[in-house]
């Protein structure tokens, strides 16, 4: 028989895999949104049986006050997006405009600093 | 010009998605352009369980650009507590996923983050010392 020797600790960080950087809330993510191992291990391949076997095991003993971080972790999210937005940082992607349109723009934007650039350094373009 | 993205490690996978999308027809010249490289932790001689600080602190030295996903509780050596605490007006951003799964969900979302990245990187000098920037 064999007995996981994986262990849950929280270091600051919030519960995480022992030896990893990879945290409770990192994996529950994709568990509380109805994905699988395979799946988890897809989006994180360093993760090994027996890590998610016992964040799985952490999880069942930690259900609701989980569900309250990621909640709280959305909110985080939502408010640092709307931050960034109130500080004119946030990229709107307008999708309604065809992809070729919106990578046209983009490398308009590059000519256009590669431009400045050229002329920030006394005529000679910087590529 | 060289760019490194260096992934967080709930991220390897998506990294892998973005690099190949990168690669493709679409977006090849700009992956040229800015010689966009993508750095996992374990080729970093990091400990596989570096802590944040130490992870934010070795991208400003080296001049990477750390992508991560953002779901950790805030203490003392936090991302969000070391870029608030030692982020300078030229610190580089981190780029933070806002909703890391849709990427396996939606290929359009995918070019979105491609294209918010390269936005931000033709912004590069606005985008200094602003601490941490959304992805779609």
């Amino acid at each position: 028989m064999s007995v996981s020797t994986v262990r849950i600790i929280d270091i600051g960080r919030g519960p995480q895999i022992e030896g990893h950087r990879l945290t409770v809330m990192d994996v529950f993510y994709y568990l509380h949104r109805g994905y699988d191992f395979d799946f988890i291990q897809r989006a994180m391949p360093s993760l090994k049986r027996e890590e998610f076997d016992a964040v799985v095991e952490y999880v069942n003993e930690h259900h609701d006050e989980l569900v309250e971080e990621d909640r709280c972790v959305e909110a985080r999210i939502k408010q640092g997006i709307a931050e960034q937005k109130a500080k004119g940082l946030y990229h709107e992607i307008d999708t309604s405009i065809p992809l070729e349109v919106r990578i046209a723009r983009l490398r308009e934007k590059l000519h256009q600093r590669q431009k400045e650039q050229a002329e920030k350094n006394g005529g000679h373009a910087s590529h | 010009m060289v760019v490194t993205l260096l992934i967080d490690a709930n991220l390897d996978g998506h990294a892998e998605i973005l690099a190949m999308r990168l690669a493709s027809e679409t977006w090849r010249e700009w992956l040229e352009h800015f010689g966009i490289r993508f750095l996992y932790i374990e080729q970093t001689g990091l400990d596989r369980n570096a802590k944040d600080d130490v992870l934010w602190r070795m991208c400003q030295e080296k001049g990477y650009y750390l992508v991560t996903a953002n779901r950790n509780r805030k203490s003392d050596d936090s991302l969000e507590a070391t870029i608030r605490r030692e982020g300078k007006p030229d610190s580089l951003p981190v780029f933070t996923f806002s909703d890391a799964g849709r990427i396996y969900q939606n290929a359009t979302y995918v070019d979105q983050i491609v294209e918010s990245l390269l936005e931000y990187l033709l912004d590069e000098p606005n985008c200094r010392g602003t601490g941490r920037l959304f992805l779609p």
